[in-house]
């Protein structure tokens, strides 16, 4: 058994080593854009944690693993390389302290829900409307009267290049004119994790009630979402959510039965 | 990723079912005209109206407007002044996009339904149609190398032409006749700001730009330097320009601000701000709430800070294509101002009035948590400061506002305003040390007859008082090597004895 | 535990009637800390004194079908554990009852008007669930065998109607049923199998066979790390791994019981289901993946090391690395949040606080893949490590392994495409997907055991296995085990009990006080871990003073 693995060559140390580097480079590099370091830390925690396992469940692994750094630290003939590690280690240490408190000076990342629970109801212009259960009135036309419907959502499309483009974009990935000074960043629309996981009437209290209506968790304060019951009124919100999954061909969100 | 290819597949499938239902047969290569014209009314028309005359739902909100295809008048070309574009010329700004404009990058449609859209752009002007109109493209040779020399003697090509009188001494956009221009069709046009070369329509590469100064942008008062110019010094002047500028905006999240011993000065000039970072921020337009501004005028501010034990200084920094000084302006109000009223230029800086509490709204605060806002106006060149609570619910400041000092310099198309600040203590603590104090700004242009909510406005950043070196470095470098070395040795000692032990 | 009872029915109506204060202050922590941890506490011995009696009677019933006495004895001294945490459980079922009365009388005396029909059936059921337990424990190996098990059995099925009584009440809180517009009482049955009832009833009785699993682990490794003896280690390392066994199996049908109360909650009340998995709790399932992947390494790392004591088992062992590597992308997979944590900077590359290409990985059908892969995973290893030391000898077995091969990779399959295809059709048919997922994994692990038990039915041994000589990390595994699901339990149902939010009774009592609010996630996190600590330091208590008993029995003997 130890004769086979010796066979391999490198020291079961070393390949521990290179494996969890070799594991940090690709998910550091093969990855476009980088995976924010809140996540890669996480994978390279899994990464290590498995390694270890791995080297642990076999005992002669595990003391192959542990016999150079045992000698390291205890036979006679490593002394010269041992005060090199003894003195190198708390060296790079306190360099570690040291440039620690010389870091770049970068503002915490934040947590941020992205769709917070709704409100039951709202208050539009006078008007209640329940955000669980209210219903696009256009929508029923997509099966009845298929050119109303069209009809609606090319209104709806203009209202979007009226006012919404701007940040939301051309073709509604979120990367408008204004995106790049923004944060959050606008909604990408077309992405399957945004707009088709919610109902209609959660965009409706998106769109009406804007940044200013969202719940704490929600982070109301940085979000530059107007409320656009200041500028549209309700027929124009609901043509323009019909538009928003017409041009990315998704369907809102039904709830099961 | 694969956003864009499930993208891409939408539009093969949209391009296979309108070609095949209505152009069998049609021969390979052809550009398909029906194809063109459905994606072009699926995604240009908004801008670029139906028929093509720059006259969509959502033209009059920007600026630069959309072309107007019938007007056969195209800025970036690789054609001589005055002629009708190439098809790659066109493929290529539909690829590109234009930085800093409504024209996003197409990219993603792909090479055929880019083509089959220039197809279909030609047949809004039907000299397109005409061969005799259409000529071969200028040559446009690979860049010389940039040297040191090549910049100085482009520098003399700039002066010696005059480029600065639209474009400015310092090449901020701010010549002298740069607020007068105006393009064809008589609508007031903003030199390129030379120092922000991420901002140029046609491009940033060199060849980009040795390309405005041969062909010229058509429409504009930026004239074709084919004839004026000889190449090498074209090339030159490219160098020049190209050295004015950094490749990237750079824009940041955090003012670290540096500590300094003594009072604080009001000159931008000061020594003291030298020493501290820039922190470059991108200025958007107010479409959030009423009275709102698509284009404004300025797109970005560039900040420095200082700070000693009683006060805090900002320098903020923009440019403009002129400064205005004369009349005042105002922060808020949805309404614009009055045509014959003269409107000065300013700049705002809004904190959260009180530290740690919870984040006020960007816009001005809210009724639950306001904001501090020092309103710098050129027209009387100082602050003022408010206390909002909310678009609507801005008011001057109860008790203790004019304790903000500021001053305002204007030159060489730049503003330099410098405001000093008591950080406060005790409660009334504003700008602790090491924290992530929120920041935003706000700038209003005269010129562009910005006022209230009518600006350009950043997002919520961050202010940071860096502590000064004290050394604390070298105390935690100190503790930490100890503690390990200590760690170590426990750990050499543990090993030592469980291997005695088990060799025993 | 009469007084309590007593207390229960009688005082507190009175108790909670008098005076009009709504709410009063707990020094120091607060009220809500003080009976969140109680809570906590009374619930975490509650499962040990529900799960401990399961655990034994089907033991007791192993040792009695096999006539293996190592059964019989590994029951018994379970049972030994029991008296003890029964008491500390009535003691903090005391504290919560007596805190709950001082703390929120007139949230208390609502309740008190909804259930007081079901608190005398309570007390009975609580006595009978006392005498049964001291009959079956006392009555070690004096009763006839079969008398013993059907008190063992009837203790049980008490245990778990008292926890069902209990669960009544819970439940009602979330989502309240029975009663009128004005919160009065209409039907208290109906209030009673509210619309959550059930599911948690269900839930919690597979969570408790895996809790009490985990805990006997525990048990097990706390005694063998401690053992002087090698006959002491070989039987602690045996019962160890009958506890890692029975936790396993409880742990596999619990994702599937879990998502049926979520269902039920999403139908009660869509806006609570929005909370739940949209909003601030959202995050929680991240840390719940987290400790479930850390479940699942801990149960196959203890089976590799296990291998090591199993002649024969050799042979497997190149097998580990690839079931690790699935397990490990599977874990990755599993805990990639949705939203997630970035700088600024981060988020202008991501464009957003979904990142383009891991934002695939951070939805439900991702994670439903991820999970039942690693099902599958860890169940391949049991498997491996049953035939450790096992040759099959019939004339089949090589088709017989292929077919097992060909079971395996067509369930991997079938989940791996509906994983995928979840991501090209509506949020409605794509939570339906999770059914054959499961259905394809349960299909090839019950195929592939009876196949397996065919296959070796007069298989050849290569060798025995060495009880006892498993290598001490193992015992930590089964440690961590149980830590971990203390933890979960402790998260999740913060989860349940934070998602009413503002209220006391979902929209029927609102919560008034200071402390309705949500807590951080940091701040819960804290609370639940502090809990799980007392917990613990409770039960290494409980672990010695069992030990200490029987020392004394021992020497009394010599």
């Amino acid at each position: 058994m130890p004769d086979k693995q010796n066979g391999r060559g490198l020291p079961v140390i070393a390949q521990v080593a290179l494996v969890f580097a070799g594991a940090y480079l690709l998910l550091r590099f093969s990855v476009q854009p980088p995976i924010p370091s809140s996540v890669l830390g996480m994978y390279m925690f899994f990464v290590g944690v498995s390694l270890m396992l791995f080297v642990s469940s076999d005992d002669d692994r595990f003391a192959e693993f542990k016999r150079p750094l045992i000698q390291l630290l205890t036979a006679r003939e490593h002394k010269v390389p041992r005060l090199v590690l003894g003195t190198v280690f708390p060296l790079l240490v306190a360099y570690l302290g040291y440039a620690g408190a010389h870091t770049e000076i970068a503002p915490p990342g934040q947590q941020r829900t992205v769709h917070p629970a709704p409100p039951n109801e709202i208050d539009f212009k006078g008007k209640r409307i329940d955000v669980l259960t209210a219903e696009n009135p256009f929508r029923h036309l997509a099966e009845e009267e298929p050119e109303a419907f069209r009809e609606h959502v090319a209104r709806g499309k203009d209202v979007y290049y009226r006012n919404c483009v701007f940040c939301h974009g051309d073709n509604l990935e979120g990367d408008g004119l204004y995106a790049h000074g923004l944060s959050p960043i606008p909604a990408n629309l077309a992405d399957p994790g945004t707009i088709a996981q919610l109902q209609e009437s959660y965009l409706f209290w998106r769109i009406a009630k804007g940044g200013p209506g969202l719940p704490v968790e929600g982070t109301p304060w940085d979000s530059a979402m107007p409320a656009w019951e200041k500028f549209l009124d309700e027929d124009e919100i609901w043509e323009v959510i019909l538009f928003l999954y017409d041009f990315t061909d998704q369907h809102p969100r039904s709830w099961e039965e | 990723m694969m956003r864009g290819a499930k993208g891409g597949i939408g539009i093969i499938e949209l391009l296979a079912i309108t070609a095949g239902s209505i152009v069998v047969g049609a021969a390979a290569g052809a550009a398909d005209l029906e194809a063109g014209r459905a994606l072009y009314d699926d995604k240009c028309a908004q801008c670029h109206g139906l028929s093509g005359e720059g006259d969509g739902v959502a033209a009059d909100a920007l600026d630069p407007r959309p072309r107007d295809f019938t007007s056969g008048s195209f800025k970036i070309r690789t054609t001589p002044s005055g002629e009708l574009p190439t098809d790659p010329d066109l493929a290529s700004i539909i690829e590109r996009g234009m930085p800093y404009t409504g024209m996003p990058a197409w990219d993603f449609l792909g090479d055929e339904a880019i083509a089959n859209l220039v197809a279909y752009i030609q047949t809004f002007n039907e000299d397109f149609a005409d061969p005799e109109m259409r000529v071969d493209p200028v040559e446009i040779p690979s860049p010389p190398a940039m040297t040191e020399e090549s910049v100085e003697k482009g520098r003399q090509v700039f002066v010696e032409n005059k480029c600065g009188e639209c474009h400015g001494d310092q090449g901020r956009g701010d010549g002298e006749s740069a607020p007068t221009l105006m393009t064809d069709a008589g609508i007031p046009i903003r030199p390129a700001d030379m120092t922000k070369r991420w901002t140029f329509r046609g491009g940033s590469s060199r060849s980009d730009i040795y390309r405005t100064f041969t062909t010229g942008l058509d429409g504009t008062p930026m004239p074709s330097y084919a004839d004026s110019i000889d190449e090498e010094q074209r090339w030159q002047l490219v160098d020049y320009v190209y050295s004015l500028s950094e490749d990237e905006p750079g824009y940041g999240s955090v003012v670290v601000a540096q500590p300094v011993e003594g009072p604080l000065s009001l000159d931008p000039g000061d020594g003291s701000f030298a020493n501290a970072p820039v922190t470059r921020f991108p200025m958007l337009g107010q479409v959030t709430d009423p009275g709102r501004a698509f284009a404004p005028a300025v797109n970005a501010v560039e900040v420095r800070a200082v700070y000693n034990d009683e006060e805090v200084a900002l320098l903020v920094s923009w440019h403009d294509i002129a400064g205005r000084r004369e009349g005042s302006n105002r922060p808020n109000g949805r309404d614009a101002a009055p045509a014959d009223a003269a409107l000065s230029d300013a700049v705002a800086v809004q904190l959260p009035s009180k530290h740690g509490g919870t984040k006020p709204y960007m816009f001005y605060g809210d009724p639950a948590n306001s904001v501090d806002l020092w309103f710098y106006e050129a027209g009387a060149n100082e602050a003022r400061v408010y206390l909002g609570r909310g678009e609507e619910n801005l008011a001057p400041a109860p008790a203790g506002g004019d304790e903000i000092r500021a001053k305002g310099v204007y030159e060489d198309g730049r503003w330099q305003v410098v405001f000093v600040a008591p950080r406060g203590s005790g409660d009334a603590q504003r700008v602790p040390q090491e924290t992530f104090v929120p920041i935003a700004f706000s700038v209003w242009s005269g010129l562009a007859r910005e006022s209230g909510n009518r600006r350009a406005i950043s997002s919520w950043y961050h202010l940071y008082l860096a502590p000064p070196d004290t050394g604390e470095a070298y105390k935690a470098a100190g503790m930490m090597g100890l503690g390990a070395l200590v760690a170590e040795l426990l750990v050499v000692a543990s090993v030592r004895r469980s291997q005695a032990g088990g060799q025993s | 535990m009469l007084l309590v009872a007593a207390v229960l029915v009688l005082a507190g109506p009175a108790l909670a009637q008098e005076g009009g204060e709504a709410y009063r202050d707990f020094p120091i922590v607060g009220s809500r800390v003080a009976i969140w941890v109680i809570a906590q506490l009374h619930l975490l011995f509650g499962a040990f004194v529900l799960a401990v009696p399961l655990f034994a009677v089907t033991i007791e019933y192993m040792g009695m079908r096999t006539g293996d006495q190592r059964y019989d004895d590994l029951a018994h001294e379970f049972t030994r554990l029991l008296t003890m945490a029964f008491s500390t459980t009535a003691i903090f079922g005391a504290m919560l009852l007596f805190m709950l009365l001082g703390l929120y009388p007139k949230f208390m005396s609502y309740l008190s008007s909804i259930f007081s029909a079901t608190f005398l059936p309570y007390v009975l059921l609580f006595f009978g669930e006392t005498f049964s337990l001291y009959i079956y424990y006392y009555g070690w190996g004096k009763l006839s065998p079969r008398v013993h098990l059907s008190i063992g059995v009837l203790l049980n099925v008490i245990g778990i109607l008292v926890m069902m009584v209990a669960n009544a009440w819970v439940t009602f809180m979330t989502s309240p049923a029975g009663i009128d517009d004005s919160g009065a009482l209409v039907n208290v049955w109906d209030a009673i199998a509210n619309p959550t009832w059930m599911p948690i009833n269900i839930h919690r009785v597979i969570a408790n066979v895996a809790f009490g699993g985990s805990i006997a682990g525990a048990y097990a490794a706390f005694n063998f790390l401690t053992a002087k003896t090698d006959e002491e280690r070989a039987h602690y390392d045996w019962m160890g791994y009958i506890g890692n066994f029975v936790a396993i199996v409880a742990l596999l049908p619990l994702p599937f019981a879990g998502y049926y109360l979520g269902r039920e909650i999403y139908a009660f009340n869509q806006q609570m289901g929005i909370t739940m998995m949209g909003g601030v709790f959202s995050w929680l399932f991240i840390v719940q993946a987290v400790l479930i992947g850390a479940l699942f390494l801990a149960a196959n790392y203890y089976l590799w090391l296990g291998m090591a004591r199993i002649e024969g088992a050799e042979r497997f062992r190149p097998a580990i690395k690839y079931l690790l590597i699935l397990l490990t992308i599977c874990l990755m997979i599993w805990a990639t949040p949705h939203s997630m944590v970035a700088s600024l900077e981060e988020s202008r590359k991501m464009g957003g606080a979904h990142h383009p290409v891991l934002g695939f990985l951070g939805v439900m059908s991702a994670k439903n893949t991820a999970v039942n892969l690693m099902i599958l995973t860890t169940y391949i290893s049991f498997l491996l490590y049953r035939r450790g030391n096992r040759i099959a000898t019939v004339a089949w077995a090589r088709s017989g392994n292929i077919a097992q091969v060909a079971i395996f990779v067509g369930a991997a399959a079938v989940v791996i495409f509906l994983g995928v295809y979840g991501y090209y059709v509506e949020a409605s048919v794509r939570i339906g997907f999770s059914v054959p997922q499961v259905g394809a994994v349960l299909f090839a692990m019950i195929a592939v055991t009876v196949i397996d038990a065919f296959l070796f039915k007069d298989c050849r041994e290569t060798g025995g296995i060495r009880w006892g000589e498993i290598s001490p990390r193992s015992q930590y595994a089964l440690l961590l085990l149980a830590i971990s699901f203390t933890w979960l339990m402790g998260l999740m149902g913060y989860v349940r009990s934070g998602l009413r939010q503002h209220w006391h009774v979902y929209g029927v009592v609102r919560d008034t006080s200071a402390d309705a609010f949500t807590p951080t996630l940091g701040y819960a996190t804290m609370v639940v871990s502090v809990t799980v600590l007392i917990f613990f330091a409770f039960l290494v208590f409980i672990f010695w003073l069992s030990r200490l008993s029987q020392k004394q029995a021992y020497r009394a003997q010599s």
